[in-house]
């Protein structure tokens, strides 16, 4: 479909999402990771990250990309936090966006673009939806 | 909830306040995202309850902040201006403690105050990542 999208992998190397074997490979670098963290890793009592999460932000990116009008680059991180859940974190020039994903499989996400629209929802958004608030975000 | 013989200020939208971040809360996040060095990513923001527990300058300086923690070594300090944070609909409160005059507190939408303090907080020269060791 000619998109492209960017995240970067534990190494700060930038890794082209253009289909679901990038995608494995950048959430597979970030799983390594954040499953080795163990109970209380943050000295706040967090507990250990589960690998259900981690699907999650899978599926979730995968279908981005299956659904994405984008054609611009874009930056992913994804970050443990505390209680178990883990972000996915955008940080451009035309936007920012946070979604969390819970062990519980609750999300939340907010969004805002450079001038100043935000969105923000307390359920598992649409990729569809994030994906066409990307395109447009800053414009 | 402590009670502080310290009267409660209006904090003005310019002034700016310190959070502490734990070194091994840092090095987790930025080694799992695979952030560039020096950013802050929305994961070393963390609500204890219902609010940030952040310190107002016009009554802490960035060492006292950092001295405040268990262990100060192990934290750096990051500092941030209250406008960006109001401007979206979320509140700035100084919330003196007994012990500490400068306490304050950021509450709002967890999620939208983590992603906007990931941009708009700074680490301190001479209190950020460098001066953890490893």
């Amino acid at each position: 479909m000619g998109q492209i999208h960017v995240a970067r992998n534990a190494d700060n190397e930038d890794i082209k999402l253009t289909s679901r074997p990038a995608i494995d490979k950048i959430v597979d670098a970030a799983e390594e990771q954040i499953l080795a963290l163990e109970e209380d890793w943050d000295g706040e009592g967090s507990p250990a990250f589960g690998k259900q999460t981690l699907d999650a932000i899978r599926d979730f990116l995968f279908e981005l990309v299956d659904e994405s009008e984008l054609s611009v680059v874009k930056q992913v991180w994804i970050v443990p936090f505390s209680g178990g859940s883990i972000d996915l974190q955008w940080q451009t020039e035309h936007f920012d966006l946070l979604i969390n994903f819970c062990d519980d499989g609750n999300v939340t996400y907010y969004g805002k673009d450079t001038y100043g629209h935000s969105i923000r929802g307390d359920s598992r958004p649409k990729p569809g939806y994030i994906s066409c608030w990307m395109s447009h975000a800053g414009q | 909830m402590q009670v502080s013989n310290y009267g409660i200020e209006e904090i003005p939208d310019t002034a700016r306040l310190y959070y502490r971040v734990h070194k091994n809360i840092y090095m987790a996040t930025v080694r799992a995202a695979g952030i560039p060095q020096g950013k802050l990513p929305s994961g070393v923001f963390r609500f204890q309850g219902d609010d940030l527990s952040v310190d107002w300058s016009k009554y802490a300086r960035p060492e006292e902040t950092r001295n405040r923690a268990r262990v100060p070594e192990d934290n750096g300090i990051v500092d941030f201006i209250a406008s960006p944070i109001r401007a979206d609909g979320h509140k700035v409160e100084h919330t003196p403690e007994p012990d500490n005059r400068a306490h304050s507190s950021v509450s709002g939408d967890e999620t939208a105050i983590r992603l906007i303090l990931s941009k708009e907080a700074k680490w301190v020269p001479g209190l950020g990542p460098e001066t953890f060791e490893s």
